[in-house]
């Protein structure tokens, strides 16, 4: 009963400030001016400028967010296996190495370790004309610069050879893992898929008469210019976010593994499986059923801390969102959108998840 | 009841162990272990927990380690060298207390996927080994089926069959009826006594008296890590000689 | 006889060298490792500018409090060290005493003694490690109930609070003095002690038949838990004052934080309660209905009791998290351990420290961190046998 007369007090208090107020509630400003500059980013592909709307503001926000959590999720993906499978090494230095790494960035916050990798790293990097260069990439502290395969003006887009490409791979490798489950031929089928991949993309690229070349990034009067480039900000915030999730994804993987019982090693050791067939054929499969749901929960995480994006000055969603609403004043509504935004995103990771938890569930009686 | 006497005077030693020592860290678990197996003979290991006897057993294929004394599978030594390790196991099969099926595959794949992935036999030939070999112990019915869907008793005898798919010239048996409820054990040990009839080397750790006085050559009677005595059923049984046996007998003969 | 101990080349083979693979691995690792090691040491030693944080330490430690009331600060912290000896002797009743906290605590005191000869540091910090083995002491001597000690730690919890903050005739500090570790630490056991009974009635409320209460309980408890902390946090500065009457005293920025890290707390608390309550075998509650006992004192006298046992490992391990999680209202403009350090390091005069400091506030984190997370594991194991 308290409970509910204490609501009710509440639920009374915030009406009558939001009409004393005149605070309104709708989301027409969103057509309005922004009048600021977003530094980096474009919706679907269209530059933005500061005459364009709050809205178009907005978006550029989010496409901001999805590029850093995308990437970060792939990357941090990588990582923490990479470092979840060396921590069961036998190797006692590579399992030692990856204990410190793991207990170090999972034990300090995220947003100490941003300010460390934007502040004490990305920034502290040699200006422009004395840029760190390896492999043909610069890194300075204006950003990272590096070759990237561009498709030449007025030339037929490459996109289709990618898509042929892919698919033969794939078709190559199910086609000869069948062959050798069902006729016991020895052929190494992922490395043919993976010729098959090349040998198309290579045919590809000449019969489409060379539709790509290389942009090397080059020095000139007014900075780097060329290639692929990622903003100090943006990187900053993707080593920050791949380096803090991989060590969550490390434990996760690793105590995934370690839940397969142990009878399950012993039993298909005890019929003569390799380490590696029967970590392949038997522990990965059920370590993955316990895996998969915290990993959905780190990409979960790494996507709302991207928002942390605010700190360092990297035009995320929240951040804009943030600038939007205290330049129109109307705070309430660019918060809600935020609210919003990153629920569905919640939504989207967590449907994947059981997805996949309802497809490989046990047969049980 | 006495099986037919086997002739094994001319068959070789297929395991021989010499000087067998083994340490958790301080706690000694086997002691100075000696014995040799014939093809063909079917030998019992009792003995209280803690004996050893699990310990030993698991030490016939590295899935424990021995510190010193020597083990020879069919006159290979098993040392530590992983390509050895793995062939010795493919002659050595294993039935392990908790079956330890893999629930992600089906009974067929269970039995099936050590004959593709290790001795590279084709699909439709396992199948079709397993397939026989679901029908010698006895359900064939349940090929389709997950390990999760079956009693403990069909569980178990789908280990045996996944077992003997690798035509082990040895099968080891780690209390396979222990984790079983009660009605499921004989049907077990009918698949094991036919089994030891057919001239499969077997070395069992088992309570099953009847089942050892049934189809055992030879019971080796195991305490704080020694072998205390060795005699054929019925002289164990009848007339044990120790008394540490005469102790054991008299604990598990009593209920 | 055989030597079951290794020795250090057995180790090195079987350890570093096993396979071809593992020992090319050994040379890869040992090289980089080496590499990165050297160029920390050169860096720590030759460029650091150390001096930085002994310069600061008063400010990273709490921030913008004034001097002459810094004696409450000491208070809260000897109190706590007391009472913290005094559980923790009562839970080792039985055990021997282990000789290496002591060992560490006298090293404690004795550094602080030396190094801050003369300043009130140099003699509070011996004195609160000192009250911290006399409560050790103190605990194994004197019997007491498992409930004395909720009440004690209850009582402190107040107490402490209201040292630190309220007025008591020699002038108050208000909040916006919190700051450094201070603040941290306050705005986390405020946050997670209140987020306590709010996320418990939240559990509750979700398995309640009314669709109105349940259907509110979930629809908070998943906004809260699919957003990040940062947005409730602005949104707590932004409408926290919106729920109270215009006339009301504004609420200023600590406060309006606690709040928000409160409810989100709460939320993810909800989900560890909802956990534990649905681990509670049914018979439970079959059993107690069938002796007489209404609905709810079933809830409150056999069911929660314990549910909540059960996730008092992930209770603490919520704790850690947000402990680490504070770190955000240096974002919100709060000038807690992260806050100072960004306007040290934004300091005209200590330009280019940007590497010390972060270094060092990983170093503070880290250690209250990985300290708690044994003593979680610790408190786990002892559950897990006292069952």
């Amino acid at each position: 009963m308290k409970v509910l007369l204490t609501f009710w007090v509440l639920g009374q208090n915030l009406s009558t400030n939001l009409k004393t107020r005149n605070l309104s509630t709708s989301f027409e400003f969103l057509g309005r001016t922004a009048g600021f500059q977003v530094a980096e980013g474009s919706a679907f592909g269209v530059p933005y400028s500061s005459e364009d709307s709050y809205l178009k503001a907005i978006v550029v926000g989010l496409f901001n967010t999805l590029r850093v959590s995308l990437l970060g999720i792939v990357l941090a993906t990588i990582l923490g296996v990479m470092v979840g499978v060396a921590r069961l090494s036998s190797n006692w230095l590579v399992n030692r190495i990856a204990l410190v790494y793991v207990e170090v960035f999972r034990n300090t916050p995220l947003l100490v370790q941003l300010i460390f990798w934007y502040f004490a790293g990305v920034l502290t990097l040699p200006q422009v004309k004395q840029a760190v260069q390896f492999g043909g990439a610069y890194l300075s502290n204006q950003g990272f610069f590096m070759p990237w395969l561009v498709q030449k003006p007025d030339s037929i887009s490459f996109v289709p050879v990618w898509i042929v490409a892919i698919v033969l791979a794939l078709a190559t490798f199910v086609i000869l893992e069948r062959r050798r489950v069902n006729l016991g031929s020895n052929e190494p089928a992922g490395w043919l898929a993976i010729g098959v991949l090349l040998l198309v993309l290579i045919l590809g690229y000449f019969v489409l008469g060379q539709p790509l070349e290389l942009d090397l990034p080059r020095t000139t009067n007014f900075g780097i210019a060329g290639g692929a480039s990622l903003s100090p900000e943006f990187a900053a915030l993707l080593i920050g976010l791949v380096v803090y999730t991989a060590s969550f994804i490390a434990e996760t993987v690793r105590a995934g593994i370690q839940a397969v019982n142990k009878g399950q090693w012993e039993a298909a050791r005890a019929i003569g499986m390799s380490y590696s067939q029967t970590l392949q054929l038997i522990v990965l499969p059920q370590a993955l059923r316990v895996i998969i749901p915290p990993l959905g929960n780190q990409y979960l995480n790494l996507t709302k801390n991207s928002s942390l994006a605010t700190a360092i000055g990297f035009p995320d969603m929240f951040n804009v969102l943030n600038t939007a609403g205290n330049q129109s004043g109307f705070n309430l509504q660019t918060m809600l959108i935020a609210l919003l935004v990153y629920l569905v995103l919640s939504l989207i990771i967590s449907s994947f998840v059981n997805l996949y938890n309802r497809a490989t569930r046990l047969v049980t009686r | 009841m006495t099986q037919p006497t086997k002739d094994l005077s001319n068959a070789p030693k297929i395991i021989m162990v010499e000087h067998l020592n083994k340490f958790y860290g301080t706690f000694q678990a086997l002691k100075d272990v000696s014995l040799s197996v014939q093809q063909g003979e079917v030998v019992v290991v009792i003995g209280p927990s803690g004996s050893g006897k699990s310990t030993f057993i698991r030490c016939l294929n590295r899935l424990e380690e021995h510190q010193s004394g020597r083990i020879m599978i069919d006159n290979t030594e098993l040392t530590n060298d992983v390509r050895n390790i793995d062939s010795i196991r493919r002659d050595v099969g294993m039935v392990f207390q908790s079956f330890n099926l893999f629930p992600h595959l089906s009974v067929l794949e269970n039995i099936t996927i050590g004959q593709i992935r290790v001795k590279k036999i084709v699909k439709s030939e396992a199948e079709k080994i397993a397939t026989e070999l679901l029908e010698r112990v006895g359900i064939p019915e349940q090929a389709k089926k997950f390990p999760g869907q079956l009693s403990g008793g069909q569980q178990q005898r789908v280990a045996i069959a996944r077992a003997l798919a690798m035509k082990p010239k040895i099968m080891l048996f780690d209390e396979p009826t222990s984790a079983l409820d009660p009605e499921m054990i004989a049907e077990v040990l009918e698949v094991m006594k036919e089994l030891a009839k057919s001239g499969m080397t077997m070395v069992c750790v088992t309570h099953e008296m009847g089942f050892a006085r049934e189809v055992a050559d030879r019971i080796m009677f195991f305490d704080h890590g020694q072998i205390i005595e060795q005699a054929t059923p019925e002289d164990f049984y009848n007339n044990p000689k120790s008394e540490r046996a005469k102790l054991f007998l008299s604990q598990i003969l009593g209920h | 006889m055989v030597k079951s101990k290794t020795d250090p080349v057995r180790w090195l083979r079987e350890n570093l060298f096993s396979t071809p693979w593992n020992t090319m691995l050994s040379i890869v690792v040992v090289i980089v490792v080496g590499l990165f090691f050297k160029s920390l040491l050169e860096w720590s030693f030759t460029k650091a500018r150390w001096a930085v944080i002994p310069a600061n330490f008063r400010l990273l430690m709490v921030g913008p409090y004034p001097l002459e009331q810094l004696w409450r600060v000491w208070a809260s912290l000897i109190a706590i060290s007391l009472a913290a000896g005094f559980s923790w002797g009562t839970s080792t009743r039985e055990q021997p005493l282990p000789r290496a906290p002591f060992v560490l605590l006298a090293a404690i005191a004795l550094l602080a003694l030396v190094w801050q000869f003369g300043n009130p540091s140099g003699t509070l910090v011996p004195v609160a490690c000192a009250s911290l083995v006399g409560g050790v002491f103190l605990g194994r001597a004197i019997k007491t109930q498992n409930k004395f000690h909720y009440f004690l730690w209850t009582a402190l919890f107040f107490v402490c609070v209201a040292l630190i903050g309220f007025n008591f005739g020699s002038g108050e500090v208000p909040s916006s003095l919190w700051g450094g570790l201070l603040l941290t630490v306050l705005l986390s056991v405020v946050s997670i002690v209140a987020s306590f009974p709010l996320g418990v009635l939240l559990a509750i409320g979700r398995r309640s038949k009314l669709p109105v209460v349940s259907g509110f309980c979930i629809f908070f408890i998943e906004v809260v838990r699919g957003v990040p902390l940062i947005a409730v946090l602005f949104m707590a500065q932004l409408f926290v004052p919106f729920f109270f009457p215009a006339d009301f005293p504004q609420l200023d920025k600590v406060a309006r934080a606690m709040i928000g890290m409160t409810l989100f707390s709460a939320a993810y608390m909800a989900e560890n309660v909802r956990g534990g309550l649905q681990n509670v075998p049914t018979g439970q509650d079959e059993a107690a209905r069938a002796i007489g006992l209404s609905a709810t004192q079933t809830l409150f006298l056999i069911v929660l009791p314990q549910g909540l046992r059960a996730v008092i490992p992930t209770i603490v391990g919520q704790f850690i998290a947000l402990f680490k999680d504070t770190s955000l209202v240096e974002i919100i403009g709060l000038t807690d351990l992260v806050g100072i350090g960004e306007a040290v390091r934004n300091n005209p005069d200590w330009l280019g420290v940007t590497r010390e400091i972060p270094i060092t506030l990983g170093a503070i984190y880290f250690i209250f961190t990985y300290s708690m997370s044994l003593a979680a594991k610790n408190l786990e194991q002892r559950l897990k046998t006292s069952n």
